[in-house]
């Protein structure tokens, strides 16, 4: 809604940067999807059946930090 | 059906139906300023260059021969980004942190915007509002299609649309009885198992990290839910604390 509300012009740049953010969040998001995502990958190749546990818990961390 | 088609089907419907409504109230607001016949004329402009995404894109998957694993990782890592953003943010709403929507706040705001605008820049409000809405339900398509059919996830987005015109039309006001933040949240716990489910599983081989198979969707989404509570209770716990130690 404020996205499309707080642009009756605007140009096309600034445009694709907020639909990117739109769609993967920003730095921080996209870092912390990364950072759960190898460290379980790394778990899977020594515990396979713990990596999703710890995919789970590293992304509830990660939102824990971004949302305190 | 099973769980995951279930699943899919209910989190493409409901989140569709918290993007349509932020769009019934730009169209609306429009509406009341240049007139129904041209703002629904912008609303579906928006919807027919979603509904192309939508067809384009179902068409090109169907033609894509990718080994199933790396598509399966590659929509998982996608709703993994896209979940832990709705996460994170109706966490945020329900501790107090980011102030919780408000659709009649918002109409307000929108109406007072457009009364200094003319009628060319209105049509292009509501044309723009309803295709970024439509943008998230087309993501939303495309990756959670995965679990029933692109079809059927095509028709619940459709049937969400449907019904929030319905009620949209039915009462002619901004729809501010939706309980957005819980439906966000919720969707948001079905997305981040469906990424959780399906990035790893694509990337280090499903059935050796889930050995309970399509089951672990539930315990995924209920220990999400779960957390995210919590997390929401101790921020706004800590908030309340920090302010009456300041008071």
């Amino acid at each position: 809604m404020a996205l499309a509300c707080g642009r009756l012009g605007g140009g096309g740049g600034a445009g694709v940067s907020k639909l990117l953010q739109l769609i993967f969040g920003d730095l921080r998001n996209v870092t912390s999807v990364a950072v759960a995502l190898l460290a379980a990958y790394g778990v899977s190749r020594l515990v396979p059946g713990a990596a999703g546990a710890a995919l789970a818990l590293l992304l509830i961390g990660a939102a824990a930090l971004q949302a305190i | 059906m099973s769980v995951a088609q279930w699943g899919g089907a209910s989190a493409i419907f409901l989140a569709s139906a918290v993007e349509w409504v932020e769009a019934f109230t730009i169209v609306l607001a429009v509406a009341l300023t240049i007139g129904w016949r041209r703002a629904t004329g912008a609303a579906a402009a928006g919807l027919a260059v979603v509904a192309l995404l939508i067809v384009l894109t179902g068409a090109g998957l169907e033609a894509a021969q990718a080994d199933i694993a790396r598509i399966r990782a590659a929509i998982g890592i996608f709703l993994l980004l896209f979940g832990l953003r709705w996460y994170v943010k109706a966490i945020r709403r329900y501790s107090g942190r980011t102030a919780l929507h408000d659709e009649a706040r918002e109409f307000a705001e929108t109406c007072e915007q457009l009364e200094r605008a003319e009628g060319r820049a209105a049509w292009v409000v509501a044309f723009k509002g309803v295709l970024l809405e439509g943008l998230e339900v087309w993501l939303l398509v495309v990756a959670l299609g995965h679990t029933l059919s692109y079809a059927a996830a095509a028709g619940s987005a459709a049937a969400s649309l449907a019904a929030v015109i319905v009620a949209g039309l039915a009462l002619r006001t901004p729809l501010t009885r939706v309980p957005e933040n819980t439906l966000k949240y919720l969707v948001a716990c079905a997305i981040l198992s469906f990424g959780s489910f399906w990035g790893l599983g694509g990337l280090a081989g499903e059935q050796a990290v889930w050995p309970l198979g399509d089951v672990t969707l539930l315990l995924l989404f209920a220990a999400y839910a779960v957390a995210g509570r919590i997390i929401a209770w101790r921020s706004r716990a800590a908030g309340s604390a920090a302010a009456g130690a300041q008071a």
